[in-house]
């Protein structure tokens, strides 16, 4: 399979993850559990489904970019450093139900017939380790793109 | 010559691909602890909390002594060990009176291992106190559980109001 292809369809499995299921699920979701959720949550839904929408449309560009885009140009490089931050940035934004300045330290508030239960939720090493992976693949991509440099440094003709 | 450089550009293409590995690596590990932890710790949570037996999960016996003016009294708690992993559970009493002023404070914890039963009792003793004023008795209780090195984790705070005959 080509790059290009290869590209197309992770754009498509993007768009189809964070775009697609996550609208159908809000708009399928009885509106008094959206309406529960939010309170919960402290953030509408609503909010936070747009925002997966628009990380995941970005993420679908920058992978059609990625594949149609040759692999020393600088292009090819950007987008392969903004994908793992914006999936970090995600990761933050839904392990932190829409707050990812919480970093892993998520605080609901519940209230039922007059009494009220706080609940936290600490996640932070998850974070941490993906924080490394994320770190990790973009090292990777710097490599990638340096080792395509030489190569084609290499197979430039001299004058 | 050539073939140095060859195997240069063939190395950090490898050194690119053993970086990628580890990376997905980290992604498998990080989403494999999330899911056994976050397991672990509702499966302890609701089996210690939400049980269908007949014993109350909770339990709070309080004596008083008008005389001495003293309130004694121990909670229990039972927790029942879920999930995979061992879950450190951690209770936190606290009594107020209706002004808000801390009479008592006081935890304890215990680690349960999958299927294990454990209780987790508190002793409390409130000495000095006005016991035919007292009309309200206000308590706060706080219960974390965590795993994965208690590195992943839930705490839950709620109130808890008793109001005198």
């Amino acid at each position: 399979m080509s790059r290009k292809n290869k590209a197309i369809i992770s754009a498509g499995i993007y768009v189809l993850l964070l775009v697609v299921l996550p609208s159908v699920g809000l708009a399928m979701a009885p509106a008094d559990i959206v309406q529960y959720a939010s309170i919960i949550f402290g953030k509408g839904l609503r909010s936070i489904v747009i925002t997966f929408s628009v990380l995941g449309i970005i993420l679908g560009c920058l992978s059609v970019v990625r594949g149609v885009v040759k692999e020393e140009s600088y292009v090819y490089l950007i987008s392969g450093i903004l994908m793992p931050v914006i999936w970090y940035y995600l990761t933050l934004y839904g392990l932190g139900f829409g707050r990812p300045g919480n970093f892993g330290r998520t605080f609901i508030l519940m209230s039922r017939d007059g009494s009220t239960m706080s609940v936290l939720i600490d996640i932070r090493i998850i974070l941490v380790i993906l924080g490394f992976a994320f770190a990790l693949e973009i090292a990777s991509t710097l490599v990638e793109f340096l080792a395509a440099r030489e190569k084609v440094g290499d197979t430039a003709p001299e004058n | 010559m050539e073939t140095t450089i060859v195997d240069a550009k063939m190395s950090k293409e490898k050194i690119a691909r053993i970086i990628k590995t580890f990376s997905l690596a980290l992604i498998v590990i990080a989403m494999v602890s999330f899911a056994v932890s976050m397991f672990t710790v509702t499966e302890t949570l609701t089996e210690s909390l939400f049980t269908e037996e007949t014993e109350e999960p909770i339990q709070v016996s309080v004596m008083g002594d008008p005389i001495s003016g003293t309130l004694t009294g121990i909670a229990s708690l039972r927790i029942v060990g879920g999930g995979v992993m061992s879950t450190n559970v951690s209770a936190t009493l606290e009594i107020l009176d209706a002004q808000g002023n801390t009479l008592f404070s006081g935890s304890n914890s215990t680690t349960v291992s999958p299927g294990e039963i454990k209780y987790l009792t508190m002793r409390f003793s409130i000495s000095d106190i006005d016991l035919e004023a007292l009309e309200t008795l206000n308590a706060s209780l706080r219960l974390g559980f965590r795993t994965f090195f208690n590195l992943i984790g839930m705490e839950f705070s709620t109130g808890l109001r008793s109001e005198g005959d």
